[in-house]
């Protein structure tokens, strides 16, 4: 009996036969694929230029995604950086490597070579793009890993011209593949009032969409992404209350039937807006965190999407036990393999601290920059092309 | 090491592109893919032979097969950083084509993540060379790819 396999160069040979050396040659392109998706996006941008099948590939929607997928669940954070969460660019954007802090180097962040007009600001990030967003209405995508930009969305007008108080937020929704940008404010009368701009639909113009609750969004920050939504935190007016009374909630836009709801922050949380709450997503699930009491910060972790039963409670420090001083700001970023967390701060001369909730221990981080560095944002860096 | 195997009377035989036999229990056989299901095809006392597999590969995936035991995530991170160690890039090539060949899919994670981070700074000359592809590029295509992402060349590693 006698078995035939198809060989690299599609000849038919029998098992029997020794081959000769001559004919151990190429790696299967299936091996090349799986290598060159655990490359560095400027790696492989170099090596388009090897041949023609390895440009094509390199250029293909379906690897960009495969490669992005990759990236994203890769446990040593290799392409994981840290960029700034919201700010006047200036005339550049400065990044440094998530797995560099994570293994406790210092970090010398890296200029990203920002190609544009420096009044933009960071709306958020997502499947290695930015958003930009210029005077407050007008809405760009750009990856700093293969520097393409999409072009300018026409203007978001409202009746008093770009309002101060508008909060946005960007995502992706996977559904019908596009990315949005959302806008949301309340007016003097207190009604809310949504738009919604999808990057390269045919209807290219913002939209408004209904259905946001009449609450005050927290001016100054992001929406928050995760499974599918958009997330602010916003004042309600307390039941029952004064006027002024008032207490957060969450604002969330599901990104794919664009429909709002709110959620309930947890039970055991202080819910007035008197206390420093901070927002964020962890694992792609929404958290908040509170300095409880002056005398611990505390963050908890919404497990289940949605559901205001599953707020648990992810950790507990002690200021007193760190030697921090009360009114220290740390924000959750992410959390390594090991159960580190990565956190925002301002601490002493400190960004981002390490904090390993087994010893209870924070590991400071000093990112030398000679650059103003702001609150930052977990950033991936991917091959994903800007829609047109 | 090599000849190293169990006496039992089911162990498999392979033959190596070089000529060497190795005896193989079928446990161990069993985590190649590609000799699974040659086992079923052969009768048992046949000898197989693996074309694009050398005995140096062949030694290797089985010191693999039969170390890996540890139970911790450090102890298998180790063993493997210890299994990689001074291997050089050809033998890193032959070793991956020989995995991919058998199909062990106990190696089908480690060796393309081992051989990504090794080239990964390197050359598109360099890059060609090791996966012996040849540039069908004329001169003024390559030049225009180079010229749009100039910046990507920055860098890169000696050969």
């Amino acid at each position: 009996m006698s078995v035939t396999v198809e060989t690299s160069d599609s000849k038919k040979r029998r098992f029997d036969a020794p081959p000769s050396p001559v004919e151990i040659a190429a790696i299967p392109y299936d091996l090349i694929i799986d290598i060159l998706s655990r490359i560095p996006v400027k790696s492989l941008l170099r090596f388009k230029c090897v041949c023609k099948s390895w440009k094509t590939l390199i250029s293909d929607t379906q690897f960009a995604k495969f490669h992005f997928q990759r990236s994203i669940t890769d446990s040593t954070f290799t392409h994981h950086r840290l960029m700034p969460q919201a700010c006047f660019l200036r005339d550049d954007i400065v990044s440094c490597s998530v797995e560099s802090l994570l293994n406790d180097y210092d970090v010398i962040p890296e200029s990203l070579g920002y190609p544009l007009h420096p009044h933009y600001d960071v709306v958020g990030y997502r499947n290695g793009l930015c958003c930009l967003m210029y005077n407050r209405e007008k809405v760009r995508l750009w990856n700093p890993c293969t520097k393409l930009v999409s072009p300018e969305s026409p203007s978001l007008f409202n009746r008093d011209g770009p309002n101060r108080k508008t909060v946005f937020g960007f995502g992706y929704d996977e559904s019908s593949n596009t990315y949005k940008v959302v806008s949301f404010f309340v007016d003097h009368y207190g009604k809310s009032l949504g738009s919604v701009f999808s990057f390269g639909s045919e209807n290219c113009n913002w939209r408004q969409v209904h259905g946001f609750p009449d609450v005050t969004p927290e001016w100054g920050k992001s929406g928050e992404c995760a499974r599918g939504t958009l997330n602010w935190l916003a004042k309600a007016p307390l039941p029952g209350g004064m006027r002024n009374d008032k207490y957060y909630v969450i604002v969330s836009f599901d990104l794919g039937n664009e429909t709002c709801r709110e959620f309930l922050l947890p039970h055991d949380i202080d819910r007035s807006c008197s206390v420093g709450t901070t927002f964020g997503v962890l694992r792609d699930c929404l958290c908040v965190s509170q300095n409880y009491e002056l005398t611990n910060f505390i963050v908890w972790q919404m497990m289940e999407h949605g559901v205001k039963e599953s707020w648990t409670r992810l950790l507990n420090i002690s200021y007193v036990d760190l030697g921090l001083k009360v009114y220290a700001f740390l924000e959750p970023l992410c959390m390594s393999e090991k159960g580190d967390i990565l956190m925002n701060t301002n601490i002493e001369e400190c960004k981002v601290v390490l904090y390993n909730p087994g010893d209870n221990r924070l590991e400071r981080h000093k990112i030398f920059s000679k650059k103003s560095w702001f609150r930052s944002k977990i950033y991936v860096e991917s091959l994903v092309s800007p829609p047109c | 090491m090599a000849e190293k195997a169990s006496e039992s009377s089911n162990s498999i035989s392979l033959n190596t592109v070089d000529g060497k036999i190795f005896k193989v229990s079928p446990t161990i056989a069993n985590q190649m893919q590609t000799i699974q299901s040659l086992i079923k095809a052969y009768d048992s006392s046949r000898v197989i032979s693996l074309p694009h597999v050398n005995a140096f590969h062949l030694s290797k995936i089985i010191e693999y097969l039969e170390g890996k035991s540890a139970t911790t995530v450090s102890a298998v991170k180790e063993f493997e950083a210890q299994f990689m160690k001074d291997l050089s890039l050809k033998q890193l090539k032959g070793l991956l084509i020989a995995v991919g060949y058998l199909k062990v899919n106990e190696l089908l994670e480690l060796m393309p993540k081992t051989v990504a981070k090794l080239i990964e700074n390197k050359s598109v000359e360099f890059l060609r060379k090791f996966f012996g592809i040849v540039n069908d590029f004329t001169p003024s295509e390559e030049a225009k790819i180079r010229e749009e992402i100039a910046w990507a060349f920055d860098g890169v590693d000696e050969d």
